[in-house]
């Protein structure tokens, strides 16, 4: 039997290691509510397998309860926003898997975006990640000067110099390599405006409501065609379909860079600019920005009832299309597809079912469900220009799991996703076309476009 | 810089550790947040050599050893006190091969449990243990803990699943027992002993996982109930009818609404108890069987009883259960729950002492536990930043376990003793038991260098939650 010869000794478990210096000295100052609404996490782990950074690196600190953790630490002035730290904030791809997965309800996009808005007001920034987000936050937003910066490149592809652009690529620095290979491989010099008002069609006679088109920026510059879709659908269904001369950026490059103030004003622009009974877009990350107005507005006065008020009349066009009593539609799809869950519509939005309901009405189309299909692909809205291994190792765990599925082609409701998707394909050379819903809904409904 | 972290470097590469006090910081704790150490450093071996060769290492410098899967135990085991080393099994999680002709997965230990079934979730075949965290915790923690789950009632513990494992003694040799999908019968069964030792005998690197077919046929009920009482009584009279269902689960109101603002199953919200019951066998038998359950029920007053025949809603039934726990969250910031097993024929009055002692702490506890085994789950909630409410929560936690040992139960069914139970091991047992535990850790462990302290009561170290607050409360070391 075992001696006992010395009493044990005794060690004594600590609540992180004490703050250093003024004990009150807290990096993060959150907002009470964010603060308790960080308590709210119990730390049981069930978000871990929901995170697509904590599937790739295993660490904890890169897992959403991590990440709590260190939020909290930081609030409470038991860690510091040591570089470390701020990285493992950076890595989070805001993609919200972890609140479908959390079964406490950790409103968790509140926490990591008023924490990156707090810290990066305090972070230095290289010259070459200033250019970088002054592309994003200057351009990217702003329709006319996006569609300028394209210009050479779309020329270029015009005159079939499209390896030369794929060369002088690798000159770029590595994001904005990312950008132009993101570049969709056919489009018009310079994309046309949308009319202002495009009338019912209904393909009953029956008009049935008005409904305000966002067309989103790199959407109404990389993919009017989608939204031309989009509103054909519309108004087959009966309705009429305003475009809101006055819209703006939805706001969510800005607000996920951490520049709250630019979001809020692209915010209070918008709810200007709609006044219809609902405001369809066809692009998960700008619908999901809009049905957070309610949200980021909460505490303006003059706003923050409109912003409830619009936030509850957005919808993404796979939630309104089965609400219109649509025909089946008359042209079948011979095709195996698979569909891909954006982030934005299955996470933020919570829509899975109504897309994958809609394509079911289209005969003749086979889809085979996708594994993980709700993990994030990468895209990330710009998370692929300013974290390019991560935004690539996710890439390519998603395009594995898309060919063992078979299908050649990829069905998703976010231009980011599709760009991403596409060019990681390209580059991985896969051969993958990737679609909008809307655009195989169009065809079934319309025939072969010219 | 301690030395020791440019030659574990040298063996997982330099993103393969952790050793900046602020990445540490999240490593303080596991999912039972009242314990709490600072590791020297996390190493992220991938393979079982790397492992071996890193305990080696830390052997030369005397560290403690600290074996963690996905974080997610309840008991304060994945806990590094003592500035030791935590060895992350979260990236050993290759599905090395599935045999179905011989019914054998072999899985490095941090594959998740439902990664695992959900692999082969087109065969119809599955790994059986399901323990609540199974989405989120790895077959290596399963094995540690030797976890249960709902349907651990009609299909057994994690250990009646394991046909083999491999592990790392803690002076860095490897070794195998009973790997293969037979059954040798030699010797002492050194599988069954490593499960549950909770990584304090070895590091387990490889599994052989038992698989079984799903079964084809089931009924899925859930009735509630005016009282508790009413729901605890059908539970001990089913269990002495005979009949063994896959699962019989019961929630408390409390958490009937916690689970229902998470998941607005529908459940009713104006009911003191609810049972959630499923039986699983051959088709014909099971109508009857529910209708002797049914019945049972209707004797002890159940209000409503609803078949719930539609797979997607019995999925969803089950998905809200498993997160019941998480679902806590809504109602409190920190929680912290016990697992007896008791008696089943004494759950009416179990349940009615845990009702006094929350008033007498003051603590709000409430109820979601595997009913069919006698497996209580109160929960309590508190904050964790408060420690006059964590001192309450720890001595509850105490009196209410010293209770359940007195009317024949155990201190713990699944989620083990960590260092969360350990100052009741000796109310669970005798010196010479306790002794021989500790004299069979020190056959794997001589220099009580992996995990000490938890599980079994050491005497090199004691590790103690929390200091006391007041001369005056007993319990200072719990």
């Amino acid at each position: 039997m075992t001696p006992t010869t010395t009493p044990p000794r005794i060690i004594t478990g600590l609540s992180g290691p004490p703050p250093e210096g003024d004990s009150h000295q807290r990096a993060l100052q959150l907002e009470q509510q964010t603060y308790d609404r960080a308590l709210d996490c119990v730390h049981c782990g069930l978000c871990l397998p929901a995170c697509p950074t904590y599937t790739e690196n295993g660490l904890e600190a890169d897992s959403p309860r991590g990440r709590i953790y260190l939020m909290k630490g930081l609030a409470d002035g038991k860690i510091q926003p040591t570089e470390t730290v701020t990285n493992h904030l950076d890595l989070c791809l805001d993609c919200r898997a972890c609140e479908t997965a959390c079964p406490s309800g950790v409103v968790y996009h509140e926490l990591i975006e008023e924490s990156r808005v707090k810290l990066s007001t305090k972070k230095r920034t290289r010259m070459m990640d200033r250019l970088v987000h002054g592309v994003f936050f200057h351009v990217f937003t702003k329709r006319r000067r996006l569609k300028l910066l394209l210009l050479p490149a779309r020329i270029a592809q015009k005159l079939g110099l499209g390896r030369i652009i794929e060369k002088s690529g690798r000159l770029l620095p590595v994001q904005l390599e990312k950008m132009q290979s993101m570049l969709p491989p056919d489009g018009p010099l310079w994309e046309s405006n949308l009319n202002k008002f495009y009338p019912a069609t209904p393909h009953d006679g029956v008009k049935r409501s008005t409904v305000g088109f966002f067309a989103g920026c790199v959407g109404s510059v990389l993919f009017q065609h989608v939204n031309r879709q989009t509103i054909a659908l519309l108004n087959h269904a009966g309705c009429d379909v305003t475009v809101a001369p006055l819209q703006t950026c939805c706001g969510a490059i800005d607000h996920h860079g951490g520049r709250l103030e630019p979001a809020k004003c692209y915010a209070r622009k918008n709810i200007d600019a709609f006044d219809t009974d609902y405001i369809v877009n066809n692009i998960a990350g700008c619908g999901a920005m809009l049905k957070d107005y309610a949200h980021l507005l909460r505490d303006d006065p003059n706003y923050a009832q409109r912003a409830r008020d619009f936030t509850n009349r957005v919808r993404d066009i796979s939630e309104l299309l089965p609400q219109l009593e649509m025909p089946q539609p008359p042209h079948p799809i011979e095709q195996t597809i698979t569909y891909h869950d954006a982030c934005h519509l299955a996470h933020a939005q919570k829509v899975t079912k109504p897309p994958r309901q809609l394509l079911g009405t289209i005969a003749k189309l086979q889809m085979i469900d996708l594994v993980e299909s709700d993990m994030c692909c990468g895209a990330a809205g710009t998370y692929n220009l300013s974290q390019p291994i991560m935004a690539r190792e996710l890439a390519e765990r998603k395009l594995q799991h898309v060919i063992q599925t078979g299908a050649k082609t990829c069905v998703t409701g976010n231009v980011g996703c599709a760009m991403h998707i596409q060019s990681e394909a390209k580059r991985l050379g896969v051969d993958l076309k990737v679609v909008h819903p809307v655009s195989l809904l169009h065809e079934a409904y319309f025939g072969i476009e010219e | 810089m301690h030395p020791v972290i440019d030659q574990l470097r040298a063996i997982v590469g330099s993103q393969g550790i952790l050793y900046e006090q602020d990445e540490l910081f999240v490593y303080e704790c596991d999912g039972f947040p009242i314990a709490k150490g600072i590791p020297l450093a996390v190493i992220f071996p991938t393979n079982t050599q790397q492992v071996a060769d890193c305990v080696k290492v830390l052997n030369q410098h005397n560290l403690q050893i600290v074996p963690r899967g996905s974080g997610t135990g309840l008991a304060g085991g994945a806990v590094a006190y003592d500035r030791g080393v935590i060895i992350s099994l979260s990236r050993m999680k290759k599905i090395e091969s599935v045999d179905l002709d011989n019914r054998v997965a072999v899985v490095q230990a941090g594959v998740r449990n439902l990664a695992l079934s959900d692999s082969i979730a087109d065969t119809g075949w599955r790994f059986s243990p399901d323990p609540s965290s199974q989405r989120a915790s790895s077959i290596g923690g399963n094995v540690s803990t030797n976890a249960g789950g709902i349907n651990t009632l009609k299909h057994g513990v994690t250990v009646c699943h394991i046909l083999g494992l491999e592990y790392v003694l803690p002076d860095g040799k490897i070794c195998t027992s009973r790997a293969e999908p037979i059954y040798d019968g030699i010797g002492a069964d050194l599988t069954s002993l490593i499960c549950g030792s909770e990584g304090t005998f070895a590091i387990v690197t490889r599994i052989w996982c038992r698989l079984v077919v799903n079964p084809k046929y089931f009924r899925t009920v859930y009735a509630v109930f005016g009282s508790t009482s009413d729901a605890c009584k059908t539970v001990s009279d089913v269990i002495a009818s005979g009949i063994v269902p896959t699962s019989m689960e019961m929630m408390d109101a409390g958490m009937i609404q916690a689970v229902e603002s998470a998941f607005h199953f529908g459940f009713p919200s104006d009911v003191a108890a609810m049972l959630l019951l499923e039986v699983d066998g051959i088709d014909q038998v099971l109508d009857e069987e529910l209708a002797s359950i049914v019945q049972l029920a209707r004797d002890n007053n159940a209000g409503d009883i609803q078949q719930c025949s539609d797979p997607v809603r019995r999925a969803e039934l089950w998905t809200a259960r498993k997160k019941a726990f998480g679902a806590v969250g809504r109602m409190s910031h920190s929680y912290c729950t016990q697992d007896a097993c008791i008696p089943r024929s004494k759950l009416p009055e179990a349940m009615e002492h845990v009702a006094k002692l929350s008033e007498k702490y003051d603590i709000t506890i409430t109820n979601v536990f595997h009913a069919g085994d006698g497996n209580i789950h109160p929960i309590m909630l508190f904050d964790e930043d408060d420690p006059g409410q964590v001192q309450q929560v720890l001595l509850l936690s105490k009196e209410l376990l010293e209770y359940c040992v007195d009317i024949g139960g155990t201190i713990t069914g699944e989620h083990g003793v960590g260092v969360e139970k350990l100052h009741l091991m000796d109310k669970m047992f005798n010196r010479n038991t306790l002794d021989l535990f500790l004299d069979v850790k020190k056959t794997f462990d001589p220099d009580q260098r992996i995990n000490d302290a938890k599980l079994i009561p050491s005497d090199k170290t004691t590790i103690e939650l929390l200091k006391p607050i007041a001369a005056n409360i007993p319990g200072g070391a719990l």
